[in-house]
């Protein structure tokens, strides 16, 4: 049962019980009666109980007001991506969180930013890449090969961020990354071990009671989320051969 | 000529006192879906987003005072109901009284009522923050402190009284018709029938929506009070003509 409905069930409950109340004839008698004193003595602890906590609140607001707000983002990233127009076109095409793999593609230089990791490996004839899993589940790379035109025998690694934007915030630093793992001429994606992980707890004011407020914060009517798994540019010798028994994931710069 | 002649006002003083006395129970009633509402709105409602196909996921945890707004509303309306009905209008005149000091007292009950309600509905979000920063630990908190800004709070508690004493009149006026006449059932029947539906010609839920915008996206004080004044007062005045001539006892 959804947490959701649980208001519902309550509203209804108490229109049970008023309903109960109204038909209840003058002469039935109440299966235990409370004294009326006890009703208003009860309300008067409520407000009280409610005037205190609001007290305490304010006392420790900073305190309770402390955790660090999400990123908010000015570019939207699936309205670029959706969009009818040419991906190209769009205003913020070149802007970092929609442009990794435009920019691998053409050889631009990439916002430092999104760079998660770089690392070098020593490059022998072949390079084997093995999926620990089935890659079609869960949070596999993207893995952009690019053959260097040096006689350099290193195998560059560039390891980007994953992206995880929820309306307007981005939570990709809550996203766990795997990184791959190196032995003598193999790169293996090992297996992502399942993540739940609480990314932020907002408090909203009710949205009817800030009609008349200055600056109204309201709560989203409903979420929408757009992720983007991580992306991995390897930078490779000319004459090293690639084997890979499937190449869904791996997308070979001209 | 009497030795005693009681004026309207210790009539409606009276009467109120009584009808507080007779709705006692359903102020604990209140408490308890407030209280009830607190607790759920302390646990928070969870927005979780996979972000893989290995059903690993982010969540986002919102809390919220809305259920204690919308609970109160709910009850001023189903409490607004219970003040006309029969029983309710054989109580108020067991003594001596008349149909004006009854709406009267009716009305001096909802005001005080909506002032409870508001005032709980209300501090109610600090509630929820306190406890769930016990609960959840540190949140990001989307409303200013009461300290910092306190004008928001009066605001916030004029509109909460506002919605409240509405949904009473609202209620009450209901109840008034259909006591007054059981036909008005199936108009409200029908009403609701017409608000609901809709066809290539009609768009019923968009007269509802234009309505609960009149109140509904009022930003100005001013013309926010002007509207619940004159629709409270008008239900108000159209509940007392309308039962001003029915029988005190059927």
């Amino acid at each position: 049962m959804g947490i959701n409905l649980l208001p519902i069930i309550l509203i209804i409950i108490i229109v049970l019980v008023l309903a109960y109340q109204m038909t209840k004839s003058n002469n039935q008698k109440a299966a235990f009666v409370i004294k009326r004193n006890v009703h208003f003595k009860l309300v008067a602890f409520f407000i009280v109980f409610l005037i205190m906590t609001t007290v305490v609140t304010e006392i420790f607001y900073s305190k309770i007001n402390s955790a660090t707000p999400p990123d908010k983002i000015e570019n939207h990233y699936d309205e670029e991506y959706n969009s009818s127009i040419p991906l190209e076109e769009t205003e913020n095409y070149h802007e970092e969180y929609n442009s990794i793999e435009y920019q691998i593609m053409n050889h631009e230089d990439i916002d430092s930013d999104l760079l998660l990791e770089k690392r070098t490996h020593p490059a022998g004839q072949t390079l084997t890449i093995q999926w620990e899993h089935d890659f079609y589940e869960g949070n596999s790379p993207f893995i952009y090969i690019e053959r260097k035109q040096t006689g350099d025998q290193r195998i560059e690694e560039f390891l980007y961020k994953p992206l995880l934007i929820v309306d307007d915030y981005d939570f990709s630093n809550a996203v766990d990354v795997t990184k791959p793992i190196w032995t003598d001429n193999k790169m293996t994606i090992p297996e992502k071990a399942i993540n739940d992980t609480t990314v932020a707890t907002f408090f909203y004011d009710a949205g009817l009671i800030q009609q008349l407020m200055k600056s109204r914060q309201l709560q989203s009517t409903g979420y929408s989320s757009e992720y983007r798994a991580p992306i991995i540019h390897l930078k490779i010798p000319a004459e090293l051969e690639i084997v890979d028994s499937d190449e869904d994931y791996l997308y070979f710069v001209d | 000529m009497y030795l005693n002649e009681p004026t309207l006002s210790d009539i409606v003083k009276k009467q109120f006192r009584f009808k507080l006395n007779a709705n006692a129970a359903s102020f604990s009633t209140f408490v308890l879906l407030q209280a009830g509402a607190i607790v759920l709105s302390i646990v928070g409602t969870n927005s979780s987003f996979f972000y893989s196909s290995d059903e690993s996921l982010v969540t986002i945890i919102t809390l919220s005072n809305d259920t204690n707004i919308v609970i109160a509303m709910v009850w001023a309306f189903v409490l607004g109901i219970m003040l006309t009905t029969r029983n309710k209008q054989s109580e108020s005149f067991s003594f001596v009284s008349t149909r004006l000091s009854n709406h009267l007292s009716n009305f001096l009950f909802m005001l005080f009522s909506s002032l409870i309600a508001g005032i709980s509905a209300v501090l109610s979000g600090s509630a929820i923050k306190l406890f769930g920063f016990i609960f959840h630990g540190e949140m990001v908190v989307h409303s200013s402190s009461i300290v910092d800004n306190p004008n928001n709070l009066l605001l916030q508690l004029v509109t909460a009284f506002a919605y409240i004493l509405l949904l009473f009149l609202i209620g009450y006026s209901i109840s008034s018709l259909v006591q007054t006449n059981k036909i008005f059932i199936a108009l409200f029947a029908l009403i609701w029938i017409l608000a609901t539906s809709m066809n290539g010609s009609w768009n019923g839920p968009e007269y509802a929506l234009a309505i609960i915008k009149f109140f509904g996206s009022e930003r100005s004080i001013l013309l926010f009070t002007l509207k619940f004044i004159v629709a409270i007062l008008g239900l108000f005045v159209i509940s007392t003509l309308i039962t001003n001539r029915s029988e005190v006892r059927n």
